[in-house]
């Protein structure tokens, strides 16, 4: 999908950051019924704002304007249907680049004109052509009927002596001669065309009805014939099932023009004696849907009909070719503009729908919409309007409107009285005279509209004043026909505004992984911003090889680079899923060159860049001083032919001459306890980074804490918090670079081990063990006791200081912190306000104890809240630490299976001798890169994908994130889908 | 076979697993109570046409040329059923198919009777067929005017059709008259009802669960609508007897007694012996703005069908979900008639889908 809101091209001031939603506020436009539809195509084009449905408990056909929308879905109807026309006569259609904007007012009646003109003659044009049609393939049909039953006479007249065998079957009494003439007389036939698969039952039913009374004969025709009653313009519109998944139900749309439906067909010939087995023969023709034609007897009067047939369906041929010239010339001349008009009218569709959504002021002379807009785009919002006004007032070819904004008009429940300030937009020193009356008349509007929807924010006095004040001001108006521009204000509101978070191409992937968790809450820090970097570096550490890492870069690159290429923004389904990840997977790739480097692993071998750190030869006894061999354990030849197994011995001199500049030794290659090694060091790394991870998420917990002025919850929530991760996991971690610092390969052998010495921090052995360091247990002892205090803390802290809050300082406290989230907001006033200051003061602290009574405290709820939080906080520390050992567990089993897929193919591969060798391995090569690709790089990265995506998820954003806010979505043109023939918008 | 009837649970979903999803999912769409509530205000046809829009029946009537009409939409909306049981249909295993073609049996026979009585009153073929349901289409059933006695209408027509096993009971060489179509009628339901009774009893299952007592109260409702259509005909009572389904609970006694019945207050006195259609009497009042007895059967019918959507694993739901489908239908013609005719007052009288 396409970003909410075009990010590029929008002014500096409009940048939002990605650390939190934007900040929004609610707006009051006061559309000018006369300008409103203009106004609303100037919005819909820059996709500014999200309207809010006024009329929520207006059912859809009540609305103010279910005309408009019905003449909309009239034009769609016409436009579908001129699009399936043009699609079934091969048209191509041409889709324009640029979206029309919506059509003027003026100019939608002329278009449903020219649209229903169009559809009228179309229609006509096509039920005419529909009809020759229908009557070209009854003559083919007739002509064929006759070529075929011309062999059935012949067989009939063969039989013609048998009929004197049945007269005994009829029950009359045939006494004489001439009743063979009569009985002859009534001899009758019956012929026509019928579906070859309804022809068995046909018979039978003839036989079981007539009773024997008739012949049946029948012969298949050779070639497939159209069906005349198929041939029809108009496949109903969703006449196929749309279930999901039942693609097979996919309407079967001809491929030529009013094609009638192909069919195999059989002639048949029924020949039956008296009148009324004729009739029933002919019910049960009617039954079966066969097409019956007079069947000829005399050979001449075939001749005749075959005649007529032939001269008749030559008329036709010609006939239907103009026809169908001329519906083309049509179509044609429709397909150039059907495009643009598509988008016109959903675009129209849309305004219409948005205007359902606005409530009608008192006067009725205005829409009142309102609407959430990012406080960034109040300029460009208002600059919207102005535009809308303007247009509309050309359109209506009026003396130029005095267009002027209102702006910073706060609502009535920040004050005793709304300051006004005119801003003239247009610069005028002196504002003239038509232009501040129609100001103050929109002041009037302003105010009217506020009371009518913040009642209670007035006392009563004052509310009669403002009627007082603002009544005369529209009666004036009316009175003297001054045009309202549109205008709009921001009113304060205690709702929670939806979330808006900028996005750029780059950016977006990463956000849609945090949306899809849960999109924030208002204004809250948005994890996708660290995301950026924390996803793709523990995907990384999972996917360590820098081989693989840099084929996904290279195809990751591939489609960043080629990212305009129509195949790839159009691409379905998993390529599209891949595209729309591109930057994701782009930065995976290059972390996980990164860690492969680190852990040294290139297609499972590893490399050495720099020369290792490991000498060998320095083992044997022989590099030695005599002196000093038999200090140590050295190698000589015995020993070295006599083991398998060989110790590198670091305390040798020379032997260990210094780490590895970057990673892991290429050395540890070749040893066999190079998995011990390497566990030891990814676990214990995992920890590392998943403390820190963590620790990360509890701190920016903080900056949710300050932003939303909760500084309480800082020290009775998120340091208890802190404390008690770090003290427990964070001396873990101390501990692990303690050891990694202090102890060297001399002292290695006296090491204690983390594992034992962590469990004592809890269980206070009796004896006393070595330690890392002197005083470790005193240290610990602190450590645990700061533990164990932040868990009371955490339970208790928050809810009883709520319960303190509530009690003791009742409505002071609150009112206080009421008072200065207000005063914030008017600062701007305030200095306008002058006198009024004291009494602004007194109506604050009355609006502060409102808010108090309306909020309910429930203490047990709080506590509950609170304990549960805790407990899961608490035994999540333990687990999800144990859950970032999967970093670890991954890695391990990437490494794993990538060593396997090498000893498995590329060693048997190198191992054949070097004549034949050459011929197996390009073979071999290949099934190692296809394996690599498919198992190694697709599904070991998608394993490592989804976990890297449950550790954010999970471990890091449950430390913060509350993730219970509603997406941002603009009332935008660009939303529209712009493909034709497409589903419905809204 | 048994295997089956111990496991439903177990291999249900193997063979009818999809289509028992795709059918609780269509009864997600039926219309709400806020949908009905909405519709009862529209004013015009249109603006029932633009509700309807916002619910799944989606632009069904898109392609209708204006004046819209209270038969166009209902001829629409019984194809939209239509289309979604053909769909059934064809994608469903044994015994499931089966079952199908049991229910599109009862619609075969209406359309049947429909058509003899359209060739008695020497109507055309092609204007009854407008009115025949959908579900009950098949190929045979235009010729159905060619025949003049039972006999002739099973042997010459409807031999090789799934209506065939119930002609047993009523072949006969009377000439069909308007009352001998009605018995014939009542005779094909009858033995279908018997035979569909006996399917699913023999299924066993789940399905037996639900489906009995359903068929069980279809029976039984079609005992009592006979015995009140009887009163005042020429219909003898043992005649009457006759036609009773005996699937029903009402079976054997009740039903003896309702062929003795001579007015609906003996008719409501053998009701009463039954805990079942007690209630249902005793909620039918007379005069105007009370509920019919029809009303108050409808109700229970929905009730049931309902219900039959708490159980999992049986092929009552889709039965069920034709049955309220049908029911919604009706309610929304009720509503569009009272729009078109402008007789607001009985409005509210559709029957409520829970």
């Amino acid at each position: 999908a396409p970003p909410p809101s075009g990010a590029a091209g929008r002014g500096a001031a409009a940048m939002g950051s990605l650390f939190r939603s934007e900040p929004m506020c609610l707006a009051q436009l006061f559309l000018q019924s006369g300008t409103a539809y203009e106004c609303l195509s100037a919005l819909g084009e820059k996709g500014l704002v999200q309207f809010r449905d006024l009329n929520q408990s207006v059912s859809t056909f009540q609305r103010k304007f279910v005309g408009e929308v019905k003449r909309c879905e009239e034009l769609e109807r016409i436009l579908a249907y001129l699009v399936q026309e043009i699609r079934r006569a091969d048209i191509p259609l041409p889709e324009g680049e640029a979206s029309p904007p919506a059509p003027p007012l003026k100019q939608v009646l002329e278009m449903q004109e020219q649209l229903q003109k169009l559809e009228v003659e179309l229609r006509e044009v096509t039920k005419n052509k529909e009809k020759l049609r229908r009557n070209l393939l009854e003559l083919i049909e007739y002509t064929h009927m006759l070529r075929v039953t011309k062999t059935f006479v012949r067989r009939n007249v063969e039989f013609e002596p048998t009929y004197e065998e049945f007269p005994p079957l009829e029950n009359e009494s045939l006494l004489d001669y001439s009743c063979m003439q009569r009985l002859g007389a009534k001899l009758g036939f019956v012929s026509g065309l019928i579906h070859q698969g309804k022809v068995e039952a046909f018979e039978k039913m003839l036989w079981r009805v007539c009773k024997g009374y008739t012949i049946v004969t029948y012969a298949e025709l050779g070639e497939p014939l159209e069906d005349p009653e198929t041939v029809s313009g108009w496949p109903a519109a969703g006449a196929h099932l749309q279930f999901p998944g039942a693609a097979v139900a996919e309407p079967m749309v001809p491929v030529s023009p009013l094609q009638g439906e192909v069919t195999k067909w059989c002639v048949f010939l029924v020949s039956f004696w008296g009148e009324q087995i004729g009739l029933k023969v002919k019910k049960i023709c009617d039954c079966y849907h066969c097409h019956v034609y007079p069947y000829p007897c005399a050979a001449e009067e075939r001749r005749e009909i075959q005649e007529g047939l032939d001269a008749r369906t030559q008329d036709l041929h010609t006939v239907l070719h103009k026809t169908e010239d001329y519906l083309r010339q049509v179509l044609c001349k429709a397909a150039e503009s059907v495009y643009s008009r598509v988008v016109q009218v959903k675009k129209m569709k849309a305004i219409y729908h948005m205007l359902n959504m606005c409530s009608f002021d008192v006067t009725n002379k205005c829409l009142i919409a309102e609407v959430w807009c990012p406080e960034a785009d109040l300029q460009a919002l208002r600059r919207a309007l102005e535009d809308g006004s303007v247009r509309a007032a050309a359109g209506a070819s009026r003396p130029g409107a005095c267009v002027s904004t209102l702006s910073s008009w706060r609502a009535p429940s920040t004050g005793p009285c709304c300051v006004q300030r005119v801003r003239w937009d247009r610069g005028c020193a002196r504002p003239p005279r038509a232009a501040a009356s129609s100001a103050l008349t929109f002041a009037g509007v302003a105010v009217l509209a506020s009371l009518q929807r913040f009642p209670g924010c007035f006392p009563r006095v004052e509310r009669a004043l403002l009627y007082g004040a603002s009544l005369p001001l529209l009666r004036w108006q009316r009175e003297s026909g001054a045009t309202i521009p549109s205008f709009m204000n921001t009113i304060p509101t205690k709702e929670t505004p939806p979330t808006l978070i900028r996005t750029n191409k780059f950016t977006e992937g990463f956000q849609n992984i945090v949306d899809a968790y849960g999109v924030g809450s208002y204004r809250e820090v948005n994890p996708a911003l660290f995301t950026i970097i924390t996803f793709p570096f523990l995907f990384a550490v999972m996917f360590g090889d820098f081989g693989h890492g840099f084929v996904m870069f290279l195809f990751a690159l591939l489609l960043v680079l080629n990212e305009d290429h129509p195949r790839l923004t159009q691409s379905q389904e998993i390529m599209r899923m891949f595209f729309n990840g591109r930057y994701i997977l782009l930065l995976m790739g290059l972390f996980s060159v990164y860690t492969g480097l680190v852990y040294n692993d290139c297609f499972s071998k590893s490399v050495n860049l720099f020369g290792s750190g490991w000498n060998v030869s320095a083992m044997y006894s022989s590099s030695h001083a005599p002196a000093e061999r038999d200090k140590m354990v050295l190698w000589n030849d015995s020993v070295v032919r006599r083991n398998r197994v060989l110790q590198l011995d670091p305390s040798v001199p020379g032997v260990f001459q210094g780490p590895y500049p970057l990673g892991i030794d290429p050395i540890w290659n070749l040893a066999t306890n190079r998995l011990t090694f390497l566990n030891s060091f990814k676990m214990k790394m995992s920890v590392i980074l998943g403390i820190i991870h963590m620790t990360f998420g509890v701190t920016l917990g903080i900056f949710n804490h300050l932003h939303f002025r909760k500084r309480f919850n800082i020290y009775l929530v998120s340091i208890p918090e802190l404390l008690f991760m770090l003290c427990i996991f964070g001396y873990l971690i101390f501990m692990i670079v303690y050891k990694w610092l202090v102890y060297s390969a001399e002292t290695s052998r006296a090491a204690p081990s983390i594992l034992i010495e962590f469990i004592n921090m809890f269980l206070f052995p009796a004896s006393e063990t070595s330690g890392l360091y002197r005083g470790q247990e005193h240290v610990q002892r602190l450590l645990l006791a700061v533990t164990a205090l932040s868990v009371p803390v955490l339970f208790l802290g928050k809810p009883l200081f709520l319960l303190w809050l509530h009690n003791g300082r009742s409505c002071f406290g609150v009112s206080r912190t009421g008072y200065t989230l207000v005063r914030k907001d008017s600062e701007e006033e305030v200095s306008l306000l002058g006198s009024q200051d004291i009494e602004e003061g007194s109506s604050q602290a009355e609006d502060g104890c409102r808010e108090v009574t309306s909020e309910e405290f429930n203490f047990g709820e709080i506590l509950m809240t609170q304990v549960i939080h805790s407990i899961e906080y608490c035994l999540g520390c333990i687990s999800n630490t144990a859950s970032y050992l999967r970093l670890w567990a991954l890695s391990l089993a990437h490494a794993q299976l990538s060593d396997v897929l090498w000893a498995m193919l590329m060693r048997v591969g190198l191992r054949v001798d070097t004549t034949y060798g050459v011929l197996l391995l390009l073979p071999v090569i290949a099934l190692f890169a296809v394996l690599t690709v498919s198992i190694l790089l697709t599904m070991e990265g998608l394993s490592a994908f989804l976990h890297a995506i449950r550790l954010h998820w999970v471990e890091f954003q449950n430390k913060f994130y509350v993730g219970a806010g509603t997406k941002f979505v603009p009332f935008s043109f660009r939303l529209l889908s712009s493909k034709l023939g497409g589903d419905d918008l809204v | 076979g048994s295997v089956m009837l111990e496991g439903a649970e177990l291999y249900f979903n193997v063979d009818h697993g999809y289509l028992e999803g795709l059918v609780r999912g269509c009864k997600a769409s039926l219309l709400t109570q806020q949908d009905y509530v909405n519709l009862v205000q529209c004013e015009t046809l249109e603006d029932l046409k633009i509700h309807l829009q916002t619910t799944d029946y989606g632009n069904f009537l898109a392609n209708q040329t204006n004046p819209l009409t209270v038969s166009k939409i209902d001829t629409e909306m019984r194809k939209k059923l239509c289309r979604e049981f053909e769909y059934f249909r064809n994608h469903s295993l044994e015994p499931l198919s089966t079952f199908l073609t049991y229910m599109m049996c009862s619609y075969m026979i209406d359309n049947v009777i429909l058509l003899m009585n359209g060739a008695l009153q020497k109507k055309s073929v092609k204007e009854i067929l407008v009115k025949c349901h959908p579900l009950g289409r098949f190929t045979e059933m235009e010729a159905v005017n060619i025949a003049e006695t039972p006999s002739d209408l099973f042997n010459a027509i409807l031999v090789e059709t799934p209506l065939a096993p119930f002609f047993q009971d009523c072949m006969s060489e009377n000439i069909l008259d308007e009352l001998n179509i009605e018995i014939l009628r009542n005779k094909l339901y009858k033995s279908y009802l018997e035979a569909f009774y006996k399917f699913c009893k023999n299924h066993g299952d789940v399905t037996a669960e639900i489906m009995c007592p359903i068929l069980e109260f279809e029976a039984d409702r079609r005992a009592f609508i006979i015995t009140l259509n009887s009163f005042g005909t020429d219909l003898g009572k043992d005649d009457r007897e006759t036609l009773y389904p005996t699937c029903g609970k009402l079976y054997p006694e009740g039903l003896r007694l309702l062929a003795q019945a001579e007015d609906f207050e003996q008719m409501k006195r053998v009701a009463d012996h039954y805990g079942v259609y007690k209630p249902l009497f005793e909620a039918v009042s007379d005069g105007n703005g009370g509920k019919t007895l029809e009303d108050v059967f409808y109700e229970r019918e929905v009730q049931m069908n309902v219900l039959a959507f708490n159980r999992q694993f049986h092929y009552g739901v889709f039965y069920a979900y034709t049955k309220l489908k049908e029911q919604e239908i009706r309610n929304i013609v009720w509503i569009a008639e009272c729009i078109s005719q402008r007789h607001r007052t009985k409005i509210n009288s559709y029957i409520p889908i829970l």
